[in-house]
C-alpha cells in the first residue's frame, strides 16, 4: 500500500509523529520534523516523493518553506495542511497554486494517502 | 486579515481585536482536535493489527490514552481562556485585579509571540492591584503593546509584561519590556497610533522608550 518516501512538517510534535506512525503502519517511509528549517535540512540530504507541510508554523511558515523548496525542487509534490477553511492571513492565500493540494485539519488518513498518490501520479 | 485603521472608531477596533483573538484560539483548538483525531486513528490502527493477530502491549495503549488526556486538558485550558476573554466585554467598566487581566492577555498573545519565535514572560507583584476601568480596552491596549514590542523582533527575542509597583498616589504602570532595544521606527507603526488612541480612551498615558513601552493608568481603587 505504501512505498512512498514522505516528509511531514508540522510544529505540533504529537500530531506529526502520530501521523508518521500511522503512515508507517501502512508501509510508507516517513520522516517527521517540527519546523520549516528542519524540513529544508532534510530535503537537502534526503530524496522524498512528496512533502506535507502545515501552513501556520513559528519561524518559517509553510508558505515560506514551499517557496524555498521550489528553488531546488520545482517538481517535488507539496501538500499543504491548514487549520481553517478560510485562510487566516494574506500569506496563506498567496501562491496556493504552487501546492499540489491542500487539506484541512483534522486530516483523514485515507484522504491524505489518496491525495499523496494523486500528487505523485500527476508529477510522474 | 485586514489591518486595523487608527482612524476607525474604537468600537470597530475592539471588534477586530475580538475577532483576531477568537480566530487564534480557534486555530489552537483545531490543532488539539487534529491531534486527538490522530491518536484516535492510531488506536483504531492498533486494534485492527491486534485483531489480525499482532501482539498489542497494554503500555502502548496507556501511553496513547495519556496523551489524549493531555490534549483534552490543553483544549479545556483554551476554552477557559476563550470564556474569560468573552466575558471581559460584559460590562463597559469593571473593577478588576490587573494581574489577572495581564495574565489572560499574556496567555492569549503567547501564540503570536511563538509564531515570531519570541518568548513572552510576565512579572507581577504578589499583592492584588485593583482598578476600575474598561477591561476590554485594557486587554486591547496590552495586546497592542506586545505586538509593538514583537515588531521586527530578532529570533529568540524575549518580551516581558510587567506590572510595576504603584508609584506616587497609587498610580498604576504596566511595562512591556524587550530584551532587544525597540527601534525608533516603532513610533511610526500603526500599533503605536492605535495604542495612543486606546490609552487616551482609558484616560492613561503612553511612553515608548527603546527598552520598554509603559502604559500609565489611573489610581488604584481604595
Amino acid at each position: 500500500m505504501g512505498g512512498m518516501r514522505v516528509l511531514l512538517v508540522d510544529d505540533e510534535p504529537e500530531l506529526v509523529h502520530t501521523m508518521a506512525e500511522r503512515l508507517e503502519i501502512r508501509d510508507f517511509e516517513v520522516d517527521a520534523v517540527t519546523s520549516g528549517a528542519a524540513a529544508l535540512e532534510k530535503i537537502k540530504s534526503e530524496a522524498y516523493d512528496v512533502v506535507v507541510i502545515d501552513l501556520k508554523m513559528p519561524g518559517m511558515s509553510g508558505h515560506a518553506v514551499m517557496t524555498a523548496v521550489r528553488v531546488e525542487h520545482p517538481r517535488l509534490p507539496i501538500i499543504l495542511l491548514t487549520g481553517h477553511g478560510a485562510a487566516e492571513d494574506d500569506e496563506e492565500n498567496a501562491d496556493l497554486d504552487q501546492a499540489c493540494a491542500y487539506l484541512f485539519k483534522p486530516i483523514n488518513i485515507d484522504e491524505l494517502i489518496r491525495t499523496m498518490r494523486e500528487c505523485v501520479k500527476v508529477d510522474e | 486579515m485586514s489591518e486595523p485603521d487608527p482612524g476607525a472608531p474604537l468600537l470597530e477596533q475592539k471588534l477586530m481585536f475580538f475577532g483576531r483573538i477568537s480566530a487564534s484560539l480557534s486555530h489552537e483548538l483545531k490543532n488539539v482536535l487534529a491531534t486527538i483525531n490522530e491518536f484516535s486513528g492510531l488506536l483504531d490502527d492498533l486494534s485492527q493489527a491486534a485483531a489480525s493477530g499482532r501482539a498489542l502491549k497494554p503500555e502502548r495503549l496507556q501511553s496513547v490514552c495519556g496523551k489524549i488526556a493531555n490534549q483534552i486538558g490543553r483544549g479545556e485550558e483554551l476554552i477557559r481562556r476563550m470564556n474569560r476573554f468573552s466575558h471581559s466585554v460584559d460590562e463597559p467598566v469593571a473593577s478588576v485585579d490587573l494581574r489577572e487581566v495581564l495574565a489572560l492577555v499574556c496567555d492569549l498573545c503567547n501564540r503570536f509571540a511563538k509564531l515570531r519565535q519570541a518568548t513572552l514572560e510576565r512579572r507581577f507583584p504578589d499583592a492584588p492591584q485593583v482598578l476600575t476601568l474598561d477591561t476590554f480596552a485594557l486587554e486591547y491596549a496590552v495586546a497592542l503593546a506586545i505586538d509593538l514590542a514583537l515588531q521586527g523582533a530578532s529570533e529568540q527575542r524575549r518580551v516581558t509584561v510587567a506590572l510595576l509597583e504603584p508609584a506616587s498616589r497609587g498610580r498604576c504602570q504596566i511595562a512591556v519590556e524587550s530584551a532587544d532595544p525597540l527601534g525608533p521606527e516603532l513610533a511610526q507603526a500603526t500599533e503605536h497610533a492605535l495604542l495612543a488612541g486606546v490609552m487616551a480612551h482609558l484616560g492613561g498615558t503612553l511612553d515608548v522608550a527603546p527598552e520598554r513601552i509603559v502604559l500609565g493608568l489611573g489610581g488604584l481603587d481604595a
